[in-house]
């Protein structure tokens, strides 16, 4: 019988199974005997056998799901600040001006909400954990956990402060619940002292958590010293 | 009644930040059931019509873990696969892969 994998112990030890390797190689593990791996993988082999889906297409979209990152956002984003007209479009039409960039909403629409000295943003989903995965990737654990599923929608400015964001009292935070056919994507406000700074410079400042609104981008330090 | 997965609003927890990665596994699960949607036999309303109805104490499991309960669910109302096929084949792939050990 194989243990369930528990992950709180250092990941050196050899392993009597074979385990599955993850598409970043990196150190950790988990026993493809457990429930779920199992289950994943007769899904995947029964669906195949019977015609449904195609093996080629099921690796495809792993490759594409792995190919998703905060990157694509921050490039967006890094684009709209020095580029008003894009900008523009952006929070017009955020499905349509993602598509200049070739990112599919796969049936959702987005929109993009905007940062400002009155008004910070931040998204959740309360009844599931819809996100805009073809552009920040596959949503942290956290997104998705009951705590921030609950309380983000009645006591947000609580919850930033536990991701070390504080919002000036006279600045309204605006929570957006995102559903299964609506996604929200926060455009931070741009830093100060980076109004020279190029696109791809810029994209560096954009984290994940910035574009879900928990938190700001800022400057580092030593960069800001320069 | 508010069910389960209507969270929004309550009380709960602080919130923890540790950051792990996707397992493989729930990578498939997503792919394969993209693949499935793509053919247009599943919408992503029908597949949350079955994660809302799952027991409170499976829900609870984890996130890909509920979804991969709730996709077969799906399926097997959809007349694509059956519980029973899916977990027979659970069997098989388990005694696979344990005798390579």
């Amino acid at each position: 019988m194989a243990q369930e994998h528990s992950h709180d112990h250092p990941h050196d030890h050899d392993h009597d199974h074979p385990v599955l390797k993850y598409s970043d190689d990196s150190e950790h593990d988990y026993d493809e005997t457990a429930r779920y791996p199992l289950m994943a993988e007769a899904m995947r082999q029964l669906l195949i056998e019977k015609g449904v889906v195609d093996a080629d297409r099921v690796r495809d979209l792993v490759e594409f799901m792995d190919s998703r990152s905060e990157a694509i956002g921050a490039q967006i984003i890094a684009k709209a600040w020095t580029d008003a007209d894009y900008k523009k479009r952006l929070l017009e039409d955020g499905t349509k001006a993602v598509e200049e960039f070739d990112i599919p909403m796969l049936g959702a629409e987005l929109i993009v909400v905007e940062n400002t000295p009155d008004v910070h943003n931040m998204i959740v989903c309360t009844l599931c954990s819809c996100y805009p995965r073809t552009i920040l990737g596959l949503p942290p654990d956290w997104y998705k956990s009951k705590s921030y599923r609950s309380r983000a929608v009645i006591e947000p400015r609580a919850v930033l402060k536990e991701f070390g964001t504080d919002v000036a009292a006279d600045t309204a935070v605006r929570v957006h619940d995102s559903n299964a056919d609506m996604r929200y994507l926060v455009m931070p406000m741009q830093p100060e002292g980076t109004e020279d700074w190029s696109a791809d410079q810029l994209a560096d400042l954009i984290t994940r958590d910035c574009m879900i609104g928990v938190t700001r981008p800022s400057v580092p330090e030593t960069v800001a010293a320069e | 009644m508010r069910r389960h997965h209507d969270m929004g609003g309550n009380p709960a927890g602080p919130i923890e930040l540790d950051e792990v990665p996707t397992e493989p596994w729930a990578k498939t699960l997503t792919a394969v059931f993209g693949a499935v949607r793509e053919k247009g036999l599943s919408t992503v309303d029908e597949l949350r019509r079955h994660l809302e109805d799952l027991p409170p104490e499976v829900y609870d499991r984890g996130y890909f873990q509920r979804w991969a309960e709730a996709a077969c669910d799906h399926l097997e109302e959809k007349g694509l696969l059956t519980r029973a096929e899916v977990e027979a084949r659970m069997e098989t792939i388990k005694a696979e892969l344990e005798a390579k050990k």
